[in-house]
């Protein structure tokens, strides 16, 4: 055996044991990973219970709101926003659910991790897309109540919920990207 | 002939390393995207907080939602800063700098968890402090018992002290006898 073909068994060695153990990685880590991907879609199943609850709220209050209202221009549009986002929270913590689901069949540990990332980042999407229809739920509630004071309060809330939840949607979509960046070198 | 194999094979491990490097790079900016995402949540929960402290129409509560809500945008701004460095760092290739910065952004992730369970940082306090002494310092004669806060209760958190009394300084500097044109004015006639 030559020099250069006794090296190349080398590599071929260390990238076989590499393998192996990153193999083993995935087994003995994955529990970890799985439990903190279903810590923080537990989280967001709270929350989108919560968006839940308060969009059943708002339909009964929505009826109290005289039609002729000052607000219910603000009102309909708020709505808008949270239908939007109610939507995105619903389609954000399937793919959280479905994410996580991989983690155990991971063929390694850094894929699992990856899987594991993007759980977790999804349920944030979902966590504040719920945030958001809570917020709107609240300004159509004080919309109701007649609590003006409140509602200038609300507005500047609804804005900066809004804003968060796009970079939080925005840091998906990087986490995503950076994650398929990695796997097509 | 030797040593041109020799040299192919070091090209090969120098490209090899290379790669590692990079993925080792993406996949850390993978992950201080995730956390750049978390201080995001948090913002959105603390906004929600708000909304749900204005229509209690509590006023203490109101203040202290206020009070999380800017320290947890504090926080984010931090964070964004930090994702920043590490990316540019990332770029240039300066793995202590991009470590460095992903310091930054955990501390930064730690400060916006730590505001939105009620724990504000002293130097936010402090710099509020500071603004309510700069807004009731109009450059007039200084009045014993300028800008008063009335609504000031001593049992009260300092986050929350500060913030009323930035409240209540506005609103001073507002009113007929604050600010600076009250100082201003003439004497009367007699």
């Amino acid at each position: 055996m030559n020099r250069s073909s006794y090296i190349a068994l080398m590599v071929v060695a260390g990238l076989g044991f590499s393998g192996a153990l990153n193999s083993a990685c995935a087994v003995e880590g994955s529990d970890q990973l799985i439990a903190e991907a279903n810590k923080s879609i537990s989280i967001a199943e709270d929350t989108v219970g919560e968006a839940r609850a308060a969009i059943e709220a708002a339909k009964q209050i929505l009826s109290t709101i005289p039609a002729d209202s000052d607000q219910m221009v603000e009102v309909t549009e708020m709505l808008a926003k949270v239908k939007d986002n109610w939507a995105l929270a619903l389609e954000a913590l399937d793919g959280a659910k479905e994410s996580a689901s991989k983690i155990p069949t991971a063929s390694t540990a850094e894929i699992a991790g990856d899987y594991k990332l993007l759980a977790t980042v999804n349920a944030g999407v979902a966590l504040s897309g719920a945030e958001v229809v809570k917020t709107g739920v609240a300004f159509v509630e004080a919309v109701a109540a007649d609590k003006v004071e409140a509602l200038d309060i609300i507005r500047v809330a609804m804005q900066d919920s809004l804003a968060a939840s796009s970079q939080v949607q925005f840091n998906y979509e990087r986490v995503k990207s950076l994650i398929t960046q990695k796997y097509s070198k | 002939m030797k040593n041109n194999q020799y040299r192919t094979i070091s090209l090969m491990a120098c490209v090899a390393v290379l790669l590692v490097g990079a993925q080792v790079s993406v996949a850390n900016l993978a992950a201080a995207s995730g956390l750049l995402a978390d201080v995001a949540v948090m913002a959105s929960q603390s906004s929600s907080a708000l909304a749900a402290a204005a229509n209690s129409g509590d006023v203490d509560a109101i203040v202290e939602a206020q009070a999380r809500v800017d320290a947890v945008d504090a926080a984010m701004t931090e964070a964004q800063e930090a994702y920043s460095a590490m990316e540019q760092a990332s770029n240039a290739g300066d793995e202590d700098a991009a470590a460095s910065a992903a310091d930054d952004l955990a501390a930064a992730k730690q400060k916006a968890s730590d505001a939105l369970s009620g724990i504000i940082p002293e130097t936010n306090s402090q710099s509020d402090a500071q603004g309510s002494q700069d807004q009731a310092d109009t450059g007039g004669p200084v009045r014993e018992g300028e800008a008063p806060n009335v609504f000031d209760q001593p049992w009260e958190t300092d986050g929350v002290r500060n913030a009323k009394q930035a409240l209540f300084g506005t609103f001073w500097n507002a009113s007929s006898q604050g600010g600076a044109s009250f100082g201003e004015r003439d004497a009367t006639p007699q």
